[in-house]
């Protein structure tokens, strides 16, 4: 909720917690049946458990609760699944609980510091990089409250791997250090992941032709005009009316922190390079790009961009945007690869690195803004957002709708793919906090598309032909932490036994309706470069047969 | 024909103990100008019977009887006629006057509201009659009274409010239920005042009801005497003061308090009315009566001419005439051995109170302010 | 005393509750855990330039009255700042948002009044027979039900199912035939339990005023039933229903958050929630002083009307 996303343009570094959001589901939990497949006391997983209990001279059953909060229906059903299946072994005595939000924030971040005696459930979304899921939840830097290393999982191997892999810049070189780091995360099973999430729009088919899901979560209209990606998207009368789950909040890059506001400017903002829909950087307001040095990577402009506001896109307002984040709330999105802007002619430049950064291209296309945003008098970018994106500000009624125009000075000449105008004229995001009044509003036709279908009633729309129903791997998972501070579970076979147990192709399809995938690893497969499936196979044969 | 004939009224009540029979056939009449005092403890159902009149009973149901007024059977008109009698031919005036005045709307606006609902007047004629009626009654300072409200009025100046919205109408009868409960004496002795002087002018019928035979018998012509729902003994008033014929009018008469006297004589008739659900059989106050005989647990003895012992009433009102002194006491047919044994002495206040009024005349209309000193003794 | 003075009297006193009021309000920004920088700037982490900055811009190095003083006078100003969240007028995003929510809050309140009223006259005349029996079971119903979900019932039965009414607001201005359509269904949600509350209240209040005496005073006097029941009962019966009807309006000013959910209304309650989720402080406070202030304002109305139905109170 509070954490948050770059644009998807721009590198989506920083992790953030889902809680109800999209998936939250109107109603209570369904009542969970006995699971029939009896969890052999002599399984694999039991036994790990009773060795390290034995080794920790500690007696059967072990006294823990598992939470979840309330207003995500289906993470209380997965907790409570988990929670049936480590009584079934005998070794537990769980209790379940279930808690408000806020008060299920307090006790995650605080988990640690209280040494709380429980086990809890989160989601996390990241971006294109592995590095925005691993490092905030597993370096040492980041406990928590402070960061999400909720149980303070600290070790050598993982940090160094972390930091490695930040700073490495040949792809085959990280791959490879992320896989040694799945590798290592799995030794050490600091926490479980459960599944990997998918992203879901539905849509009605007589009013939009062909959407494409951006995997991420703020990224959800790209489809709507994405020349740097080849998809566009035509819709009935040239009006598209579709979701926003929450408010716009602020629209100014340097102040932006939800995700609710990135999805608003996605379509107004440019950045140099942007992020496609399959995960790799292509120029968007550069023209070409070159890595001169390790730290050093020149950028050739396009000509004759123009921002919404009359200005000319020209190097000075590269640097400009890039040099306006220091000392802002955002100011790490840039300065923690980010040292300079060097100016070669009106429209070539320079970029100038702290130290070689792995994740750059992906984190490079920050939004391009105008410089009247640096007048006392000129845009206020926290309200009139201004960019040189194909559709520009309409008007916003707060809490209500975010309206957008399409932008007739686009620089974008049209190709075989996308054509020189965007087809669609209006967009117009409606504000919807409630998941079944989306629903409804999609049932109605009152919006065309929404983006936050809950998970249970997306089969509804499956089945009925007035719909289409657009669904890909996400950058998200959930999982379950272990209060690794405290004993048994402080050891590595307990936690380990427990791994094995958890019924994740159970939670998957009865809580799921099949969404997803079951997740092993940290590193979600949308990050095709990274997620091998020989290494998650090797990991399911060694820790989980 | 009289002003008003009410023959065998009969009212229960229905309650979760069972059915409570509240008046029990009680037959009464009275002449047009007249007044008359109804009598009896609190809970004997002279109240009830007075409301019955108007149908104002909230929760018990006339069960028998007819109650006749100008010719005309008030029980069985429509709501729409009887509400046309109410507070215009008939107006009843309640006890407890602080809580019988809405505490909403000024003491002004609730007289000159009975008015508008019988006849049709502008407002500042009804206005100007109210202020008449709180001048009538003895309100001071009436026509800035009149926007008073009750909370800003005395106990005393309520009751007198009370009275001014009854005889808003001019009635042709009025019921005062209780005019003097709660109020000290001195306020007791001005309303009573008032209502002599109402009494006077001779036009108006008047019922005064009341558990307190002292009052009654300082405004009235003739009296009823209530027990346990019936009527136990009626007369003029100067033979039922000088001759109670029933042991319980003699028991009220011993417990008038005498101004000046100390002692408490409301408890002087010993024991309490039967419940209303527990009746004894035979007479309802032979288990009080300190002359009760095997006979009077028996049989209800009827209500008979003192004199002949003939009954009075037989369904018929009063055929001997409503002045008939009438007790419903087995003595009075011969039916006691022993027979009641009492004597009624008169006592002169002015040995009491030095207030210098003789009492002897309890009709007496200038016996204004103090109230006859009468004993009954019990032997 | 006469209405008027009394509501000269009555007004005047809720000045100090007002200055109290904006006193707690103002002092949020120092009550909340961490530096008031953090707070004003959003805990979004503030490098020391701005930090001095901020510091200057709001004052912070003055004595706290002198700051409670400026605030106070950019409140009576109606200038509340800018988010730091944001980066909007504080002020505007109220005004934006607050019409839509009294609309709704008043739109509610009325519906439960008028549903209310009648519904507790009919049950208290009919005490203990059918009519009242059913009343008090619609009023058990309304009150049990949860208005998250007779908001999502509503709009899928004549939203979605029959499609008689939109499930978003249509765009069309507040005062709009469109628009008051669309807020029927709404209105009903939030008005429900309230709508049973009073009627339960209601019924209870008339069964006790129809047992006394003056009840019995103004039937004799010949007065029609529905004068007796209509202008003596009923107005000595209200004031209980007052009290609560009052608060109650208050209550559906800020407490609409899930109805605001439901029927995607950009009101105060989701404004409120959002802000405290985004511990945007000058917002919050802001939010706070108003619906403290339309509080404050029920409350004066509450006796005021009060005072107007029972005399006896203006004299105490």
């Amino acid at each position: 909720m509070d954490g948050s996303e770059g644009h998807a343009n721009a590198g989506t570094r920083r992790a953030f917690l889902g809680w109800a959001g999209a998936t939250a589901t109107v109603g209570l939990a369904g009542c969970i049946t006995a699971i029939e497949d009896r969890i052999d006391a002599d399984s694999e997983g039991a036994q790990q458990i009773q060795r390290g209990l034995e080794a920790a001279g500690i007696e059967p059953p072990v006294e823990t609760t598992i939470y979840a909060n309330a207003e995500n229906s289906e993470r209380v059903r997965w907790t409570q699944l988990v929670q049936h299946a480590l009584n079934e072994t005998g070794l537990f005595d769980v209790g379940f609980e279930s808690l408000e939000w806020s008060q299920y924030e307090q006790l995650c971040f605080n988990m640690a510091e209280n040494e709380e005696n429980a086990l809890v459930s989160l989601d996390v979304s990241g971006g294109w990089d592995p590095h925005s899921y691993v490092e905030p939840l597993f370096h040492s830097a980041n406990h928590a409250p402070a960061g999400l290393n909720f149980n303070h999982f600290a070790a050598d191997g993982v940090d160094e791997l972390i930091e490695d892999g930040l700073a490495e810049d040949d792809p085959d070189r990280r791959r490879e250090i992320y896989a040694e780091l799945q590798r290592e995360l799995v030794e050490h099973v600091p926490v479980s992941p459960i599944r990997f999430g998918e992203s879901v729009t539905v849509y009605r088919q007589d009013s939009i032709d062909d959407w494409r899901q951006y995997p991420l979560p703020g990224s959800e209209y790209e489809s709507v005009y994405a020349p740097y990606a080849g998809v566009s998207t035509d819709a009935d009368g040239g009006e598209l009316v579709g979701d926003a789950v929450a408010v716009v909040s602020n629209t100014d890059p340097i102040n932006m922190h939800d995700t609710t506001s990135n999805m608003a400017t996605g379509l107004l903002y440019e950045g140099l390079l942007a992020v496609d829909f399959d995960g790799t950087p292509q120029p968007q307001l550069a023209a070409d790009w070159t890595q001169l040095e390790e730290t050093t990577y020149r950028f050739d402009l396009r000509e004759d961009v123009n921002f919404h506001n009359g200005e000319t896109l020209t190097a000075e307002h590269v640097r400009f945007s890039l040099d306006r984040y220091e000392g802002t709330p955002r100011e790490n999105d840039v300065f923690e690869w980010y040292d300079h802007t060097e100016i070669v002619d009106e429209t070539t430049l320079e970029i100038h690195l702290t130290e070689p950064y792995g994740p750059f291209e992906t984190s490079v296309g920050l939004p391009i803004v105008p410089l009247a945003a640096d007048e006392d008098d000129g845009v206020d970018l926290s309200a009139t957002p201004v960019g040189t994106g194909p559709y520009e500000f309409a008007d916003r009624s707060d809490g209500e709708y975010w309206d957008l125009e399409r932008f007739d000075d686009h620089w974008f000449d049209g190709d075989d793919d996308v054509p020189a105008e965007a087809p669609i004229e209006t967009v117009r995001m409606r504000i919807i906090d409630e998941p079944a009044s989306r629903q409804a509003a999609l049932e109605t036709g009152e919006i065309d598309l929404a983006t936050g279908v809950p998970t249970e009633s997306v089969g509804g729309f499956v089945d009925d032909d007035s719909f289409a129903v657009e669904r890909t791997v996400a950058g998200q998972f959930d999982f379950l932490i272990y209060p690794r501070y405290l004993e048994p579970f402080d050891r590595t076979e307990v936690r380990r036994g427990i791994d094995r147990l958890l019924p994740r192709t159970r939670i998957l399809e009865d809580v799921y309706d099949g969404y997803g995938s079951v997740a092993y690893t940290t590193v979600p497969p949308l990050l095709e470069a990274f997620a091998d499936p020989d290494l998650e196979d090797e990991i399911v044969a060694e820790y989980f047969e | 024909m009289a002003l008003l004939e009410v023959e065998n009224l009969t009212i229960q009540f229905y309650t979760d103990d069972g059915v409570v029979r509240a008046v029990d056939g009680v037959s009464y009449e009275i002449e047009a100008g007249e007044t008359v005092g109804l009598v009896g403890e609190s809970g004997a159902g002279k109240s009830v019977a007075s409301r019955a009149l108007l149908g104002l009973l909230e929760d018990g149901e006339v069960v028998a009887g007819e109650v006749r007024f100008d010719g005309r059977n008030l029980l069985e008109l429509s709501s729409a006629r009887l509400r046309e009698i109410r507070g215009n031919e008939i107006a009843i005036a309640f006890q407890d006057a602080d809580a019988a005045l809405n505490p909403a709307y000024t003491v002004g606006e609730q007289i000159a509201e009975a008015i508008r609902a019988h006849e049709t007047v502008t407002d500042t004629a009804a206005r100007e009659r109210s202020i008449a009626l709180l001048e009538r009654v003895g309100i001071p300072e009436p026509a800035s009274r009149y926007t008073d409200y009750p909370h800003q009025f005395s106990s005393g100046m309520c009751q007198r409010a009370i009275i001014a919205i009854a005889l808003a109408c001019d009635p042709d009868l009025l019921i005062v239920d209780e005019p003097t409960r709660g109020l000290d004496v001195t306020v007791q002795a001005q309303l009573l005042e008032l209502l002599e002087d109402l009494s006077a002018d001779g036009e108006m019928a008047i019922q005064l009801v009341s558990h307190d035979l002292g009052v009654v018998a300082d405004q009235c012509e003739r009296v009823l005497v209530i027990y346990a729902g019936k009527i136990v003994e009626r007369g003029p008033v100067e033979d039922l003061f000088y001759e109670p014929k029933h042991p319980y009018t003699a028991g009220l008469l011993a417990s008038i308090p005498r101004i000046g006297d100390g002692r408490d004589r409301l408890a002087s008739i010993p024991g309490r009315m039967p419940t209303r659900v527990q009746r004894p059989t035979g007479c309802q106050f032979h288990p009080r009566c300190p002359y009760a005989e095997a006979v009077c647990a028996r049989r209800d003895p009827e209500l008979v001419d003192t004199a002949t012992g003939t009954p009075v009433d037989d369904g018929e009102p009063d055929r001997e005439g409503p002045t008939t002194h009438a007790a419903a006491c087995h003595e009075h047919t011969g039916d006691l051995e022993e027979g009641l044994d009492y004597e009624v002495r008169i006592v002169d206040s002015t040995d009491d109170d030095g207030c210098g009024e003789s009492a002897s005349d309890p009709g007496d209309d200038s016996a204004a302010v103090d109230n006859p000193s009468h004993e009954g003794e019990l032997r | 005393m006469s209405l008027g003075t009394y509501a000269l009297r009555r007004t005047l006193l809720a000045v100090p509750v007002l200055v109290g009021v904006s006193a707690i309000t103002f002092s949020f920004v120092h009550l909340v855990p961490g530096d008031a920088i953090d707070v004003l700037a959003g805990f979004q982490g503030v490098d020391p330039e701005a930090r001095d900055a901020l510091r200057e811009e709001y004052g912070l190095d003055d004595p706290i009255w002198r700051q409670y003083l400026a605030w106070v006078t950019d409140v009576l100003a109606l200038e509340f700042g800018e988010s730091p969240i944001t980066g909007r007028d504080v002020g505007a995003t109220i005004a934006e948002r607050l019409p839509r929510t009294l609309a709704l809050g008043v739109a509610a309140w009325l519906l439960s009044l008028a549903i209310g009223i009648p519904a507790g006259i009919v049950a208290a005349l009919n005490h203990g027979r059918p009519a009242d029996e059913l009343t008090r079971l619609g009023a058990l119903a309304g009150i049990a039900t949860p208005n998250f979900w007779l908001g999502l019932v509503l709009l899928f039965i004549f939203g979605v199912h029959l499609g008689w009414v939109r499930v978003t607001p249509p765009d069309a201005g507040l005062a709009s035939l469109e628009m008051l359509w669309f807020m029927v269904l709404p209105t009903i949600t939030l008005g429900t339990a309230s709508a049973a509350l009073i009627t339960r209240l209601l019924r209870a209040s008339m069964a006790r005023e129809l047992q006394k005496a003056y009840v019995r005073t103004a039937r004799a006097k010949g007065l029609r039933e529905r004068t007796v029941v209509l202008k003596h009962v009923l107005r000595n019966s209200l004031t209980a229903v007052v009290t609560v009807a009052g608060l109650q309006l208050a209550i559906l000013v800020d407490g609409a958050v899930v109805v605001e959910q439901v029927f995607a209304w950009p009101g105060m309650g989701q404004l409120v929630v959002d802000a405290v989720d985004q511990r945007d402080v000058p917002l919050i406070q802001a939010s706070v002083l108003v619906i403290a202030v339309a509080v404050v304002l029920a409350n004066l109305l509450v006796d005021l009307v009060y005072a107007a139905l029972d005399p006896r109170v203006r004299y105490r």
